[in-house]
């Protein structure tokens, strides 16, 4: 690790006039940054410790605003929410299996988004696009925790996010705050003023030659709030992954639907999410085009999950994510067509 | 009277013949009649207070006054030639103490091919190519970063049997092949063969695996007024002593090794590496002492593996089952630097009985780090091949697997003839059936449900040298004195037991002081599950010689005879005469104060048996065919290691032993860049070992009894055994539940579903062919490269 400054933000404005300073970063958890400045992959000058700004450390679940939850909150105060759980069961289970307890007791939300890929190839020091431009070693290489939507992007990597996979099928926004780095520290910034909203989309895109990063969140800015509509009637939603042991193991692949079911039984809107698949979290919009208007069964989660790979490109040792993506959307639109009640499922049997 | 004695030992698969210095006479076993009140009992760690309170000082926990801290520089290419090395620029970096390299290394040689400290050629991707010693961590890193290589980059080689075919890239001039062909031929296989109803032909691959031990590899080491202490995370203090001694032209006596706590080793920590060398000579040099710890990722690219093998098993018996041949063909890829085969076809010599057996054992170095032992070395390979095979020959003959192995149960020692001193393997399977239970209904839609069993075999008599002290104080306390080591088995408590048994005191009376050269006798590495069966029949015999000379004693203050006095809880008592206990401590009263010392020592294994123990595991699954996941519902084990002298313990270790072979079954696998061969999961999220949210319901049991023959304990080793049958049970569930014979381990969610016919298969590291340097960097960096 790199000789680094450190200073404890006490509110957003300390937080943000600190973070406009040369090489600043901010220290939400700490469980993905910390590791990559151990490793050597980042160097930040300065961390700016954001745990005890507790305007962006809360957490409020209304039925007129839905959820709005502090960029530096933690992942396990979300995840034992009791209105979170009430209200949006698909982000409990998706918070709920991250990892491990001790993790989602220091990660925060903003940082869980802005996590950088897992794959090894990054991690690693080996050829890597993302990290140094070089041609992706894992592309000829070993993919087995990559992904399988990857043509067109120098970047085979899987998607690590489980709750950006979440939040997105939920449709969430983000609340930025930028620093006052074009001020050039004019005084501390003030809470309210210069909040921006954004899709939470908007926070990913493919790496390419413009832009290696995955995610695109401008040097300067903070995610102070991640906010959910308020479920609708009809409202459901259902998080499943398939990993490697039963706990403190990326989701190989994850996958969040949510939707809003008619009496009938038809699905009038809907959205399915997957990790693991690409190197950002993956719309699965040809699924969507086959259930929306449909009343779901067995038959027709079926037809519908075989259209989750139409678009899929694996590598030789990615390819078996292929049958398990469609496994696991086919089990996510069944899970939505007859929901358990609630204590049965199916929430993730291992955690 | 010093006599010189021949004793015949097994370790980890290999008989050994050696010549051991005895003086006395060995104790008769403990009989059934003699009933024991300590051994046997289910007693807590005596020291684990220690251990969880924190007090414990491991070898991580050593801090001296000026302590320097080295870090290795490691090539990062698994094939290259070393062209040049600056070190100026790291030599000059404050705090920098001293930087080792090809140009001021000792001329000390390592491994079987007796390669220099730091190579020209390096074979692995962690290979050591530099050392600095500095006041912190961080600026030693900053220095190897500072260091410049240029390295010629060089083709590769990981599938074993390819390494072996010519035109391979080659490791060392006289090719690839590490020792002899092991070749080992039993009666006629080809007439075997021609008598079978049935034929089976099986290759299962087993994948590099990781010790991943909680406490690094690592020493302290420190020169002061010409003697060189080293705190060292150890298997075998001795070992470590004299072959130190040996490389740095120091008198044995010279060198002291301390290894008090450990975090485990599970073969990794045997004996002398790098690292050991490289902290004594900066100590040397700089005159500070010397902290050589490695980390994680260290740990587990240059700090030994279980070396991946491809095994081809082909079994042909008759329709009643009975064996009529065996041959067993492995290739074991033993990393870059590794002396020989670890005995993977040991298995198929010595677990069923059969006339006609052909094994052969190739071993061929590849670019990965050096393998090392690891718990049940090549029996875990060779078992999961073999009960594989034995599973589908079952099936091929539509026979229970139980009765299948029953029918071949083997009598005598196949591979000597020899009986045993004691075997109760048909008991295990029974035992372990039983544990398991009924049979659940199969699961409906994508899950599948099933049920495997295996048997595991392991020399595991320990033998001699094993050298004992027991003192005994006026105040009635006694202490243990053994140069053994305990590596987390609990090895502490069990000695204790045995010696507060013998004394006739209570346990917490007796106390055992080991892991230092200085003070122990010698004693053999904790390993080959021997340390038990080897230092305590001593232990109890130096008790048996203090107690002797403490009833002798109690006679003389007393004024009666020594045959009329025993020991019981700490006192002198007068069996049947009804007069009142005295205490130890009371004889105190009478006499000054004293210290009454007991030698005992190991007696070789009886000459005409073989010592064995037996396990058998039975395992039930649930595999998700939509996503590839294996979960193990629950499990059973059964074993046969003679005197269980502590079955809190013994527990322990064959829950230890099932999680890490659960791990080897399902997860655990040493991952490579098919290109490059650089490692890409050498951390602890990458490389998978079992969690307890991965444990299943387990039932545990110990069958057969005290060894009346095999030593004085009547105990036979356990370190080993439980993790032998582990990865065959779970893949012999697997093929139960989703009827496809899985052959490639570990079974993570690809493999399962590759096996359904839904991916491609995903290559084990032994079927990885990297490419030749030329095609991929001459574009980017000429073949050579700067770090």
């Amino acid at each position: 690790m790199r000789p680094f400054g450190y200073h404890r933000a006490q509110d957003p404005g300390d937080a943000l006039a600190a973070l406009a300073r040369p090489g600043a970063r901010l220290l939400g958890g700490g469980t993905d940054l910390l590791r990559e400045m151990k490793s050597r992959l980042e160097a930040p000058a300065e961390l700016v410790d954001v745990s005890r700004v507790a305007a962006w450390s809360g957490l409020r679940v209304s039925a007129r605003d839905g959820l709005r939850a502090g960029g530096a909150a933690r992942l396990a105060d979300l995840e034992l929410d009791p209105a979170v759980c009430a209200r949006y069961p698909l982000l409990a289970q998706a918070l709920g299996g991250i990892a491990t307890p001790q993790i989602r007791n220091r990660a925060t939300l903003a940082g869980s988004l802005l996590q950088r890929p897992a794959c090894p190839y990054y991690r690693e020091g080996l050829d890597c696009f993302v990290r140094d431009g070089s041609p992706c070693g894992a592309a000829a290489g070993d993919n087995r925790r990559g992904g399988i939507f990857s043509a067109g992007s120098p970047c085979v990597a899987g998607h690590p996010s489980d709750s950006a996979v979440a939040l997105l099928a939920l449709d969430a926004e983000v609340v930025l705050a930028a620093a006052p780095a074009a001020r050039r520290s004019r005084g501390p910034a003030r809470p309210g003023r210069g909040l921006k909203r954004a899709p939470l989309a908007s926070l990913y895109a493919l790496p390419d030659a413009r832009d290696r990063r995955e995610v695109r969140l401008a040097p300067g800015t903070a995610i102070v709030e991640v906010r959910v509509p308020p479920p609708r009637r009809g409202s459901r939603g259902a998080f499943l992954r398939a990993r490697e042991r039963a706990t403190w193991a990326f989701a190989l692949v994850a996958v969040a639907a949510h939707a809003v079911v008619e009496p009938s039984g038809r699905v009038a809107d809907i959205r399915i999410v997957a990790g693991g698949v690409a190197p950002i979290p993956w719309r699965l919009r040809a699924v969507e085009d086959g259930v929306r208007g449909v009343a779901l069964d067995a038959t027709a989660a079926r037809r519908a999950a075989a259209r989750a790979t139409l678009e899929a490109h694996p590598l030789a040792t990615s390819a078996y994510k292929a049958p398990l993506l469609e496994a696991l959307v086919e089990r996510a639109l069944l899970a939505i067509a007859a929901p358990s009640p609630p204590g049965t499922g199916p929430a993730s049997p291992r955690d | 009277m010093a006599r010189v004695v021949r004793a015949r030992t097994e370790v980890e698969g290999f008989w050994h013949d050696q010549d051991v210095v005895l003086e006395g006479t060995d104790l008769a076993p403990w009989g059934a009649g003699s009933p024991l009140t300590v051994v046997g009992r289910p007693v807590s760690r005596i020291d684990g207070r220690e251990r969880i309170t924190g007090r414990a000082i491991y070898t991580h926990d050593v801090r001296l006054p000026g302590l320097l801290h080295a870090r290795i520089l490691r090539s990062p290419h698994a094939h290259a030639r070393v062209l040049a090395i600056d070190v100026s620029a790291a030599e000059k970096l404050p705090g920098v103490h001293a930087v080792l390299h090809r140009g001021n290394a000792p001329a000390v040689t390592f491994y079987a091919t007796g390669s220099p400290l730091f190579d020209d050629h390096v074979r692995y991707a962690g290979d050591e190519v530099a050392a600095v010693a500095a006041v912190d961590p961080e600026t030693a890193r900053d220095a190897l970063e500072a260091i410049r290589v240029d390295y010629e980059v060089l083709a590769p080689v990981l599938d074993p049997e390819a390494a072996l075919a010519p035109g391979a890239p080659l490791l060392f001039p006289d090719g690839n092949r590490a020792g002899r062909e092991e070749r080992t031929l039993r009666g006629d296989p080809e007439a075997g063969f021609r008598e079978a109803d049935e034929v089976v032909s099986l290759e299962v691959r087993t994948p590099g695996a990781l010790h991943n031990a909680l406490e690094t590899h690592g020493a302290v080491a420190w020169l002061r007024d010409g003697t060189l202490t080293l705190w060292d995370s150890t298997q075998f203090v001795h070992g470590i002593r004299k072959s130190l001694a040996a490389k740095l032209g120091l008198p044995l006596g010279r060198v002291r090794v301390i290894k008090d706590y450990m975090g485990g080793g599970f073969g990794a920590k045997n004996g002398l590496r790098k690292y050991h060398v490289i902290a004594a000579h900066l100590t040397r040099v700089t005159g500070r002492p010397v902290r050589a710890v490695l980390d994680r990722h260290e740990e587990n690219v240059a700090a030994g593996n279980r070396a991946p093998a491809v095994v081809r098993v082909r079994l042909g018996a008759r329709r009643d089952g009975t064996l009529t041949a065996i041959h067993v063909t492995s290739w074991s890829a033993i990393g870059a630097y590794g002396g020989g085969s670890m005995p993977v076809t040991g298995p198929a010599k010595t677990l069923y009985a059969c006339p006609n057996v052909l094994t052969v054992e190739h071993a061929a170095r590849t670019s990965t780090g050096p393998h090392a032992a690891f718990r049940a070395p090549g029996y875990v390979e060779g078992t999961t091949a073999l009960e594989s095979a034995m599973d589908e020959l079952s099936r091929k003959l539509g026979m229970d697997p139980q009765a299948l192995r029953a029918r071949n149960h083997a009598a005598t020692d196949p591979a000597s003839g020899l009986p045993y001193t004691g075997k109760a393997l048909d008991l295990c399977l029974k035992k372990a059936v039983e544990l398991l239970g009924t049979r659940r209904m199969p699961a409906e839609g994508a899950i599948r449900r099933g049920v495997g069993l295996a048997c595991g075999v392991w020399g595991a008599g320990g033998g001699p040298p094993a050298y004992a002290l027991v003192k005994i104080a006026h105040d009635g306390s006694a202490v243990v004195v053994t140069g053994t080591q305990d590596i987390g088995t609990g090895t502490r408590t069990v000695l204790a037991q045995i010696a507060a048994e013998e004394l006739g005191f209570p346990l917490e009376r007796v106390s055992v002081l080991l892991g230092d050269t200085e003070v122990g006798l010698h004693a053999p590495l904790s390993a080959g599950s021997m340390t038990l069966a080897s230092v305590g029949p001593a232990v109890r015999m130096a008790a048996a010689d203090a107690r002797t000379k403490l009833v002798a004693v109690a006679a003389a203050v007393l004024g009666t005879a020594p045959e009329a006095l025993a020991v019981r809880a700490g006192a002198i008592v007068r069996p049947g005469s009804g007069a009142a206990p005295t205490p130890v401590e009371a004889l105190a009263e009478k006499v000054d104060d004293f210290t009454l010392v007991g030698y005992g020592e190991r007696h070789p294994n009886p000459a005409d048996r073989v010592v064995k123990s037996f396990g058998a595991h039975a395992a039930e699954v649930e595999v998700d065919t939509g996503t590839g996941e294996v979960r193990v519902l629950r499990y059973a084990a059964a074993h046969d290691i003679g005197r269980v002298v502590n079955p809190k313990l013994a527990t322990s270790q064959v829950m230890g032993g099932i999680l890490m072979g659960l791990g080897l079954a399902l997860f655990e696998e040493r991952v490579l860049d098919p290109v490059t061969a650089r490692p890409l999961n050498p951390g602890l999220e990458g490389y998978r070992v079992a969690t307890s949210a991965d444990v299943p319901r387990v039932a545990i049991a110990f069958v057969g009894g005290a060894d009346a023959e095999a030593n004085n304990v009547g105990a036979r080793g356990l370190g080993e055994p439980p993790i032998i049958p582990v990865a065959a049970a779970i893949g012999n569930a697997v093929r139960d539940a989703i009827d496809r014979r899985p052959t490639v381990f570990p079974l993570t969610p690809a493999r399962v579903l590759a096996l359904l016919g839904k991916a491609p298969p995903l290559p084990a590291e032994t079927e990885l062919h990297p490419r030749p340097p030329s095609s991929r960097s001459r574009a980017r960096r000429g073949g050579r490269e700067k770090r």
